[in-house]
């Protein structure tokens, strides 16, 4: 009885416990061909939680790294930035649990594709040492229609040892920045498809590389094909392939 | 050599490929929501032995849950965290530093918190992370006082 007693109180402590501000954006990647004119969109942010939120919106400046990795700068300090052209409102929104509000984000007409982050902020809450503040980075990319997109996969490699991994390399060639997806599919040297898996969506900027592995089940020995195929927003796709030996261990 | 063959022939194939309308579509709807548990940390007050183990671990686990997905479709996200002062405040005249405010993903690697982002984590989908948190001290270096800052944790795409 009083083990049972201990259980109710810890599950009670533990539900009590309160969690950051819980919201969503929705699209994450915000995509606008301004050139000529100026174009719009919307972003829309609810709160998920169960207590009003507050939330600041604020621009930034972004690189992202071979792999990924986004290096923050001060907006209008970075290549490719949107400052100048990029404006939103508003700026603070207060939600009650499931509101719902849209935020028009603009991008003024100019020459050239841009690119920058609208975060999405939570005040800090709690009263501990540590405060916790949750934000949504939002990639706000202008590529006017005008704009070729260019680029490939300069490497595929394929690996098998607890799982398959397949590296892959892409290459973004062209003024404007891109959104990777696809699929990856094992053949076999018959050209069927054994497994296959989605690839992305990932970012690439202009004059950027990304790298990215997949890992799918292990397979049985064997020769296979890794073959991947990107859309990335140009009139073709971008695919490799790898030959993969699994040998009997 | 057999990279640029079957990119050629990819080539030919696009046509018949939806191209990238679709893709645009697609990543317009893209979901991101996280939520992190609990939202502030209060560390116990630090007694000899904590002081003596040079750190203090908070006592529950820091729980991020990250949605990411397209109805059934699992989408990339990252998560990055950083401090929002320069250091953990002052006491006496002496800062205490940002880094000895450190994180751990349940692997035993403690990774020190900086104002400049870090990132945690990589992944596909839903997920939930988990960390722990703990305040390096020092009978040398640590003044009497209250230390603190706010962490911002970063979901993105």
């Amino acid at each position: 009885m009083t083990r049972h007693l201990i259980r109710v109180t810890l599950l009670l402590a533990l539900g009590a416990m309160p969690a950051s501000a819980q919201f969503s954006a929705l699209p994450g990647v915000v995509h606008l061909r301004a050139e000529d004119a100026a174009d719009i969109a919307v972003v829309q942010v609810r709160n998920e939680g169960a207590r009003p939120l507050q939330l600041r919106l604020y621009l930034s400046d972004y690189d992202q790294a071979e792999d990924g990795a986004y290096l923050f700068h001060e907006p209008g300090t970075a290549r490719g930035t949107c400052q100048g052209r990029i404006s939103f409102f508003p700026d603070n929104a207060l939600l009650e649990p499931g509101q719902r509000q849209e935020i028009q984000v603009r991008i003024e007409p100019g020459a050239g594709a841009c690119w920058s982050l609208l975060f999405i902020e939570s005040a800090p809450e709690g009263t501990g040492q540590v405060r916790v503040a949750n934000r949504i980075g939002v990639r706000v990319l202008n590529a006017p229609a005008s704009l070729p997109s260019d680029g490939g996969l300069a490497e595929v490699r394929a690996s098998q040892s607890d799982s398959v991994r397949v590296e892959m390399l892409f290459r973004n060639t062209g003024p404007a920045p891109v959104e990777l997806h696809g699929t990856l599919e094992i053949r076999d040297l018959a050209g069927t498809a054994v497994v296959s898996a989605q690839v992305g969506p990932l970012g690439v900027l202009p004059a950027h590389s990304r790298r990215f592995t997949t890992t799918l089940p292990a397979l049985p020995p064997g020769d296979y094909l890794a073959v991947p195929v990107l859309d990335f927003g140009a009139e073709w796709l971008a695919a490799g392939q790898a030959l993969l030996t699994v040998r009997r261990r | 050599m057999l990279l640029r063959r079957w990119a050629v022939a990819a080539l030919v194939a696009a046509t018949a490929l939806p191209a990238h309308a679709s893709a645009q579509q697609c990543s317009a709807a893209v979901l991101r929501d996280a939520s992190i548990s609990p939202a502030s940390i209060a560390f116990s007050t630090p007694t000899v032995v904590d002081f003596d183990n040079q750190g203090i671990v908070y006592g529950s686990v820091v729980t991020v849950n990250i949605t990411s997905s397209l109805w059934i479709l699992p989408l990339s996200w990252s998560l990055c965290v950083n401090a929002d002062t320069p250091n953990l405040g002052s006491s006496q005249g002496v800062s205490k530093p940002l880094t000895d405010l450190q994180v751990e993903l349940m692997d035993g690697n403690w990774r020190p918190i900086t104002s400049t982002q870090q990132r945690l984590r990589t992944g596909n989908g839903n997920a939930t992370v988990q960390l722990r948190v703990r305040m390096r001290l020092s009978w040398d270096a640590d003044p009497p006082g209250t230390f603190g800052t706010v962490l911002r944790f970063t979901v993105g795409s």
